[in-house]
């Protein structure tokens, strides 16, 4: 078994981000692509982590909480967006929101 | 040692994370979704920044999730269980997913990855205190804008409106 590197992470992260886009593809649901979405923002902070573990900086540990405040505020207007949505028209339904399509 | 630890906690996020985009049932999918964070830390803690994992099961295991399983719950009658799409669409996600997952291993696999000397202790909290009050103050404050602004407007979109508003 080799020893854990670098590439162990990025490569386990490039496979969740791929699961959060394989999510964020094909649920309908829109809160479901929200949770996709979680997964994605969650493998670039592994990134960050790692690169900064291992390139002795902490700037990637810096560059996490402010990916992580950002993810906060996405995911608070992004259910905001939902409910509102769900109040207005009852469907969550990201096939039958298509009012902007032209 | 170590090297057991990151096989088992990437195992455990793949198969939750994998689990959570195929539930049929959405609470089951936030509860995959929890473990998947719990193992994210799992491996903070692991590359030396357990600073960033008690960030992480916080903010993401605390407060993301239960946000999720609230807009969740807010309106889960409306779509009960069937959230995935067509099968020729699904087919299509799949596909997209494999080839990007496919094209960012072989970049990484052939990158040449100049890592530093030996690993130390990273997280230092010292150090990143100074650094967000120094060299880092600005996107500091404006995060603190940033989310004033996220929850004000947050309020805002999801609040019940009630008659005509005033002229």
């Amino acid at each position: 078994m080799t020893p854990i590197t670098l590439q162990h992470y990025l490569i386990l992260a490039a496979v969740l981000f791929s699961i959060g886009i394989y999510g964020a593809l094909t649920r309908r649901n829109a809160v479901a692509v929200l949770m996709s979405l979680e997964l994605m923002f969650n493998s670039v902070n592994i990134n960050l982590v790692a690169f900064s573990y291992y390139m002795p900086d902490i700037t990637g540990v810096l560059f996490s909480i402010f990916v992580i405040t950002v993810a906060a505020a996405e995911v608070t207007i992004g259910v905001a967006i939902v409910l509102s949505i769900y109040r207005n028209r009852n469907l969550i339904d990201l096939e039958q929101i298509n009012t902007l399509k032209g | 040692m170590t090297d057991a630890i990151f096989y088992v906690l990437a195992g455990l996020i793949l198969t939750s994370a994998m689990s959570m985009v195929q539930a049929r049932n959405l609470f089951h999918a936030g509860l995959a979704l929890i473990t998947c964070f719990l193992g994210v830390a799992g491996l903070y803690v692991l590359l030396n920044a357990p600073f960033i994992a008690a960030l992480q099961v916080l903010i993401y295991a605390g407060a993301i999730a239960v946000i999720l399983l609230f807009g969740f719950m807010l309106t889960h009658h409306v779509m009960r269980d069937e959230s995935n799409k067509r099968f020729s669409q699904q087919a299509a996600g799949m596909g997209a997913a494999a080839v990007m997952c496919g094209v960012l291993v072989a970049v990484i696999g052939a990158s040449p990855w100049k890592t530093g000397p030996a690993p130390t202790h990273i997280d230092d909290l010292n150090q990143l205190g100074q650094q967000l009050l120094t060299s880092y103050l600005l996107p500091f404050e404006l995060a603190s804008v940033f989310l004033l602004a996220a929850l004000v407007g947050a309020i805002m979109i999801a609040r019940k409106e009630e008659g005509p508003p005033p002229p």
